[in-house]
């Protein structure tokens, strides 16, 4: 086998298995997110926020 | 449509499905998002995974899949080596030096950092370069041609068609959508290349079959760019030091350590995707010269018609969602970071008055509309895109690189003249160093740019239109200086009583 060929292959192997393990754990973190309780420190939802108002600092 | 000589209907039902997915997790995610921090920062809780997803997907747009694979179609491996991989130093600096200073200082938007170090002038300017920088016209362009090419649409409706699905799913969940949806992109994007370059190998013959036909100076690692260039190149990789859309994403982290380790991890996978991309730019052009795929093939469209040839039904679909996916991760994320920039970064500021979190989240939104409507027009407006881009990013790199770095890495005196008139210098030597050197040079067709050639003292220089930063950091540096003698360090305003 080529050099070349074998670079290939090893470059597609840490492609395809970084990007399926990354997602893998993306989806242990993502329960929060997807099952509604993301964010426990951002309790009140809806459109209306109890957070204080930004203004421009001049 | 239908009737596509490497496409199923298998692939067709694939694509239509990707579309509806990317709809579906942003109203799903619409529900989710109530405040402007969740909005734009994901509420600073992302993780590493999520992190490297966005980070990958956003960073790696069409411009890499045939920009860099077209250059390896025609001049070979110097496309890794010489092109692609120089960067890679501004990006460890990027992981390491950048990381916490951005994220432990709770900025929301890159011009905040210019705002509260020199005053709202230094942001609101900031704000403006932000927003030039990410007007999303590259990837729209790429987006439309993609549909002309590949379905035989116009490229003004398709890109009208698929990008109003980026914008809409962008507009229901902010970064939350937009990271999600890059990351189901992300997986189609490296698994479908992983899979498509290996299988285009092994139909053509492997690297032994491309040595037999195509130049032998193809396979020289650093083929015969110029010295210059190969650092000009380099240099290009400083714009992730000021890009926002790597900014927001620092800020959208959950801790300093997870952006480091998302920055690290993206490298290698922008690594391994930058040499299949390459890989599969050289295998098409041995596809051509052998008559397997057609000698009037673009070269620009060699890697997509290649992969297509040698992917199976339904697998082609799957790489044409990842290659839709390239364009459509890169327009949501400019799309919502020009968006911040008009609402928070230019409204707030000007209109002097306290905004709510609802306003802010609105007034997002509407900016949101307004950029991607302005890239569209941008879009179908300039002949050459791409040296438009490069116009963009060299403004933004050359305006604010030099007073963001003074606030990061600087704890002594830093007044806003300094800052004003470094952004004065830096815009100003831009435009006269493209203007002098698109009116004095010749257009370069092998490297599509535009070379000064010229003589003094009985030598010959040659001047790039991508040596621009060499002369315009150095004067925004100056112009930093000679600033800083002027006026005192900022102190914001006491907060108002409640």
């Amino acid at each position: 086998m080529n050099g070349w060929d074998l670079f290939t292959w090893i470059n597609s192997v840490i492609l395809a298995v970084s990007a399926i393990t990354i997602f893998f754990f993306f989806l242990r973190d993502s329960k929060g997110i997807l099952g509604g309780n993301r964010s426990d420190a951002d309790a009140p939802s809806g459109g209306d926020s109890d957070r204080p108002e930004r203004s421009d600092r001049s | 449509m239908l009737n596509h000589p490497y496409l199923s209907w298998i692939d067709f039902v694939v694509l239509g499905a990707y579309l509806l997915g990317m709809l579906g997790v942003g109203y799903y995610i619409k529900l989710k998002v109530p405040t402007f921090e969740e909005f734009l920062v994901a509420g600073r809780s992302m993780t590493t995974p999520i992190l490297v997803c966005t980070l990958a997907s956003t960073y790696y747009g069409l411009d890499v899949l045939f920009g860099t694979s077209e250059m390896a179609f025609n001049n070979g491996v110097v496309a890794f080596f010489g092109y692609s991989q120089l960067s890679i130093a501004v990006y460890f600096f990027a992981a390491f030096a950048l990381s916490h200073r951005l994220r432990d200082a709770e900025f929301t938007s890159l011009p905040e950092i210019l705002e509260r170090h020199y005053g709202p002038s230094a942001g609101i300017i900031g704000g403006c370069a932000s927003l030039f920088y990410s007007l999303p016209a590259l990837a729209l362009f790429g987006l439309g041609r993609l549909c002309e090419v590949v379905f035989g649409i116009d490229a003004r409706i398709g890109a009208l068609g698929l990008g109003g699905i980026a914008l809409v799913y962008t507009l229901w969940g902010g970064l939350w959508a937009v990271a999600i949806t890059d990351t189901i992109q992300f997986v189609l994007m490296c698994v479908t290349l992983a899979i498509a370059i290996p299988l285009l190998m092994g139909n053509i013959g492997g690297f032994d079959a491309v040595a037999a036909v195509i130049p032998a100076g193809h396979f020289s690692i650093f083929g015969d760019m110029p010295i210059w260039l190969m650092l000009a190149y380099t240099a290009t990789g400083i714009s992730i030091l000021v890009d926002p859309g790597f900014y927001q994403r620092i800020f959208a982290a959950k801790s300093a350590r997870q952006a480091r380790n998302a920055m690290l991890l993206s490298m290698l996978i922008w690594f391994a995707y930058d040499w299949l991309v390459v890989a599969g730019g050289m295998l098409a052009a041995a596809a051509v010269e052998t008559g397997v795929l057609s000698v009037d093939l673009h070269s620009n469209d060699a890697l997509l018609t290649a992969v297509m040839y040698a992917l199976p039904a339904g697998l082609a679909g799957l790489f044409l969602a990842g290659v839709l996916a390239t364009a459509m991760s890169t327009i949501d994320s400019y799309s919502l970071v020009a968006g911040a920039n008009l609402s928070y970064d230019l409204y707030r500021p000007l209109a002097k008055k306290q905004v709510s979190d609802k306003e802010l989240v609105r007034l997002t939104k509407l900016g949101i509309v307004l950029s991607w409507t302005f890239g569209y027009m941008l879009a179908y407006a300039f002949d050459k895109l791409m040296a438009l881009w490069v116009f963009q990013a060299t403004v933004l790199t050359s305006t604010v690189l030099v007073p963001i770095f003074v606030c990061l890495f600087w704890k002594g005196k830093k007044t806003p003249v300094a800052c004003l008139l470094s952004y004065a210098l830096g815009l100003v030597s831009v435009i006269v160093f493209y203007f002098t050197v698109k009116y004095f040079g010749e257009p370069n067709e092998v490297y599509g740019t535009y070379v000064w050639s010229f003589s003094l003292w009985g030598s010959d220089f040659e001047i790039w239109q991508e040596y621009s930063l060499f002369f315009t950091l150095p004067l925004s540096a100056l112009g930093f200086l000679i600033g800083n003698f002027f006026g005192t360090n900022y102190s914001p305003p006491a907060p108002e009583e409640a």
